[in-house]
């Protein structure tokens, strides 16, 4: 048996740079890793100082895609720490912005980036000829979700309108009234998408490796904004203890931190979201998880893709039946945000955003200033999971040709959807004298 | 007839950003009924969203093409060849790219040209390079000048 060396430098269709090492020698695997070479970024430490009302829009940069995500967490750890309670209305219209953004996001990588394994082609640009309406579908989705972002976020990415203790301005009730009818008018397009994605769904490996999932639940509602830390091994946990789920740790080969809890590693996102509250998706999002045969708990990565391709579905589905309720009870457009009295405290704000549970955790001293921040990000909390996978994954591979253990190699990252870019952190160091 | 100025760049990554700042020029400027000016930036694949709503469109930019900085240069898409390998991503992808896509899905506008500058200094900076901010005029004329070559072609057609 020959040798084989692949080194993947910047796995493509992932959003930053990171790179797969597989190495066997006569048949034996001698090294088989991920590794994530993106520079760090050192945001925790450049908030230190600023004003509580700057956090949220600095800390929205972490990433351009879930943006959103990043300044609710923010802006939820800042209200916590100052006693803040946002209203009724603040919380749904919060709701459907991360549900604006989980539509970008998850139309983006399955329509853009993994659409092509399925169809089994390099790129989305040779889609266009052998499925032009698939595309422009994945387009006019795309497009949609991006103005659901700027209905309600005041434009696409880095929202402007979400303040603490609520919003700067509020979209009116006839625009949310039109964006419904606009969801609604979105199902069919995306059941074509998904009819696309279970017309090719035998393109993904079948490949198994218990671990454990953790995601946001709460009761009576599929979790994304509010709820406790579950886990599928240890049940529930409070928000306030995260730092004994997430256990944060350096390695040599990566500028991004790693985490593990119950195990040696875990996985966040939408598939530990489904493993996690399955039974609280809107039904129609229910009948296609039955489609596609994904069942909870299921321990195919790859399924990430089919559980991203369901929660878009809820999502449009969730968001017609939030703006139901909004303008059922009489949207105040005027409404202002709740009053913050700063006061020197720690506060923790957590949401699921598309690649998984988002943590941030913010000490102020009494004037409002920041002197600790951390921000415990989805993708660093995949990455030690990725990295077992491999270990698990890549001896099935063996017997097939170098471009194809590549191919599939490469597949099982982009599973993940990593955004490699927001979760290199900062290292702690220390000195050798 | 719709048409767009679109500007295109990172305004924190040096001359990248002379796009938007060129903005501050042509708003001063009166623009033809139906022409709108928008700051498209860092859209990415969003620039498919708004190439899909207009019959032309003129993307003010920053370019290489080896000349000197501040240098201003108008191009079509079909003229160039793009030196770089930028796999689509969901965080970038090359306009020349997204073009191509947005021609084959049949959503590019009928008219579509560059005027671009030459950059001296791409780099994490929030500043234009001197040769290219004293550009900025010539380039805003430039556009202005395109935009009436291209209207006025688009006539006759």
């Amino acid at each position: 048996m020959s040798d084989i060396k692949i080194h993947v430098e910047h796995v493509t269709r992932v959003e930053g740079h990171g790179n797969i090492i597989f190495n066997t020698r006569n048949g034996t695997i001698e090294q088989v890793q991920w590794q994530v070479s993106e520079a760090p970024r050192f945001f925790e430490s450049f908030v230190r100082g600023r004003p509580y009302h700057e956090l949220s829009h600095i800390t929205s940069r972490i990433c351009g895609i879930c943006s959103i995500g990043h300044a609710l967490a923010s802006l939820k750890a800042t209200e916590a720490a100052f006693g803040v309670v946002a209203s009724e209305q603040t919380r749904i219209l919060r709701r459907l912005a991360l549900h604006a953004e989980n539509l970008q996001s998850h139309i983006l990588h399955v329509g853009y980036l993994v659409a092509p394994d399925l169809l089994g082609v390099g790129s989305v640009l040779p889609l266009v000829r052998s499925h032009p309406d698939a595309v422009r579908t994945v387009v006019g989705l795309h497009r949609l979700a991006n103005e659901m972002s700027d209905l309600l976020c005041g434009r696409t990415t880095h929202p402007i309108s979400l303040v603490p203790g609520g919003f700067s301005a509020i979209p009116t009730a006839r625009s949310l009234a039109e964006m419904r009818q606009r969801l609604l008018d979105a199902v069919p397009c995306a059941a074509s998408i998904a009819q696309l994605v279970l017309d090719n769904a035998g393109a993904l490996p079948v490949f198994t490796r218990e671990t454990e999932h953790i995601a946001l639940v709460a009761d009576g509602e599929y979790a994304i904004y509010d709820g406790v830390i579950g886990s599928t091994d240890t049940g529930r946990h409070a928000v306030a203890d995260y730092e004994s789920i997430v256990n944060e740790f350096v390695v040599h080969y990566s500028t991004a931190k790693f985490t593990r809890h119950h195990r040696d590693s875990y996985m966040v996102g939408a598939l530990a979201r489904f493993n996690l509250s399955s039974h609280l998706l809107r039904p129609l999002a229910r009948q296609w998880a039955e489609r596609f045969g994904l069942r909870a708990v299921c321990n195919n990565p790859f399924m990430n893709n089919v559980a991203q391709m369901v929660e878009f579905l809820h999502s449009l589905e969730d968001a017609v039946v939030l703006i139901d309720e909004l303008l059922g009870k009489g949207l105040d457009p005027g409404e202002a945000p709740a009053k913050v009295r700063v006061k020197a405290g720690r506060g923790i704000g957590a949401v699921e955003v598309p690649r998984g549970l988002l943590i941030h955790d913010y000490t102020y001293d009494e004037d409002g200033h920041c002197v600790r921040a951390n921000c415990v990000i989805p993708t660093n909390q995949n990455h030690h999971n990725i990295n077992r996978d491999l270990a698990a994954f890549a001896p099935t591979l063996l017997q097939k040709p170098e471009a194809e253990i590549e191919r599939n190699l490469e597949m099982l990252v982009r599973a993940y959807d990593p955004c490699i870019s927001c979760s290199t952190h900062y290292l702690t160091v220390r000195f050798v004298r | 007839m719709s048409g767009a100025i679109i500007a295109l760049g990172n305004s924190l990554m040096g001359d990248d950003g002379a796009g938007p700042a060129a903005l501050a020029y042509l708003r001063g400027m009166p623009l033809p009924a139906g022409v709108a000016l928008v700051d498209g930036r860092t859209a990415g694949l969003g620039l498919l969203h708004i190439l899909a709503d207009v019959d032309l469109a003129v993307l003010v930019d920053a370019a290489d093409f080896g000349g000197r900085p501040g240098e201003i240069r108008s191009f079509t898409p079909s003229e160039v060849r793009s030196l770089r390998s930028v796999p689509l991503s969901s965080h970038e992808g090359d306009v020349l790219q997204i073009i191509a896509l947005a021609a084959q899905l049949g959503q590019c506008p009928r008219q579509i040209a560059f005027c671009a500058v030459q950059p001296a200094r791409i780099a994490p900076v929030q500043a234009l390079t001197p040769a290219v901010a004293a550009g900025l005029p010539a380039l805003a004329e430039e556009v202005m000048r395109t935009l009436r070559t291209m209207l006025h072609d688009g006539e006759g057609s």
